[in-house]
């Protein structure tokens, strides 16, 4: 069905192609004229320091609105607090990895105590510091007042 | 009908039958032409939805007749910029022409007809028959001329070439504007239409949870 339905609509376009052809060239008469008048505009916006072809009001304010919202996005998510846990110090290559963490599979120490670099000993995660509640002494500017 | 059909000879159903195949084919290509056409302008119109889209989801444009405005000035100058290339290869075509008709001195001549000296010409009055009336081609048409390059005619081979890739290159970006203008009409109607259906103005309603009044003696 949807091939005929196809069929029809080419049959009824190829019919209406030559009105189609009557209304292009109206058309390509009305393309001159704003040929013209667009490369009139062109050289009015050159000799004026704008960009030949300068953005529209309205986009200008899209722009600006959804510039906008993204920022607020973005503030949203850098807000949110970072999840709690022990922190574990970067595994360094040469002093072995963590307690409880795989070996690197390249580490040449595995199954080789023997190695110049010997056993790593095994470092504790480091537990971040309790958040003390300290009053923050306001900062006074050169007038005297605070600068909060 | 039947009876019509069994006392036609053996050559008149042969005729009629590569009629009727001749007819299906053509009917099938002036559709694929339809076809082309349509899909064409489809692929075109999309623009239109490019270039509205971030003003109108923005609330910019909150009405169709400031829809219509920027898109109408955003349509317009897409036109001029897809002119661009067919008036370059016009001006290209007149500078041809107006240099090679100053070495020349053949103002008066008819560029279109010149160039058709590299094509062959046929003469389809001597090939026609008449099939039930309707007229066919029934013999190979005789050849009046024969393709012949003259290069002394190479400069107006070269505008004619470029006039009319000129026109065919202006012809489709009116054909992309008119498809975008149309999808622009489309969409000031139905983005900012509302619909009511599915809304019944009771389900609004709260009811008030009161005692109820005693009932009357």
């Amino acid at each position: 069905m949807k091939i005929l339905k196809e069929f029809a609509l080419g049959i009824l376009w190829a019919a209406l192609t030559p009105l189609l052809l009557v209304v292009i060239a109206v058309v390509a008469v009305f393309a001159i004229g704003n040929f013209f008048y667009e490369f009139v505009l062109m050289v009015i916006h050159f000799f004026q320091g704008k960009k030949l072809f300068p953005p529209f009001e309205e986009d200008i304010k899209a722009y600006k609105i959804l510039k906008r919202s993204i920022e607020e996005e973005q503030k949203k998510e850098e807000a949110k607090p970072a999840p709690a846990g022990p922190v574990y110090v970067q595994a360094n290559y040469f002093t072995g990895t963590p307690p409880g963490m795989p070996p690197f599979p390249g580490d040449p120490r595995i199954g080789n105590p023997s190695s110049p670099y010997g056993v790593p000993p095994s470092v504790p995660p480091v537990q971040p510091p309790p958040i003390e509640n300290r009053e923050v002494p306001a900062i006074e500017n050169k007038e005297g007042g605070d600068d909060q | 009908m039947m009876n019509l059909f069994i006392s036609l000879s053996e050559t008149d159903k042969r005729a009629l039958i590569i009629l009727v195949i001749l007819l299906v084919v053509f009917l099938i290509l002036i559709a694929l032409i339809g076809v082309a056409v349509r899909k064409t302008m489809i692929y075109q119109s999309k623009r239109a939805d490019t270039m509205m889209h971030d003003a109108t989801i923005t609330h910019v444009v909150d009405t169709p007749k400031a829809f219509l405005n920027l898109g109408r000035r955003k349509n317009n100058r897409l036109l001029y910029r897809q002119s661009i290339p067919a008036f370059l290869l016009a001006l290209l075509a007149t500078i041809i022409l107006i240099i090679g008709n100053l070495v020349n001195g053949r103002w008066g001549d008819n560029i279109f007809a010149v160039t058709g000296e590299l094509f062959f010409a046929y003469d389809f009055d001597s090939a026609i028959v008449h099939v039930f009336g309707v007229p066919l081609i029934g013999n190979w048409p005789a050849v009046i001329h024969s393709p012949e390059f003259h290069i002394e005619n190479l400069y107006v081979y070269m505008e004619t070439l470029f006039y009319v890739a000129a026109i065919i290159v202006e012809a489709v970006a009116c054909q992309a504007y008119i498809a975008r203008w149309q999808m622009l009409h489309s969409r000031a109607r139905t983005v900012f239409s509302k619909s009511l259906d599915g809304y019944n103005a009771s389900d609004d309603i709260k009811v008030k949870r009161d005692k109820p009044l005693p009932p009357s003696d």
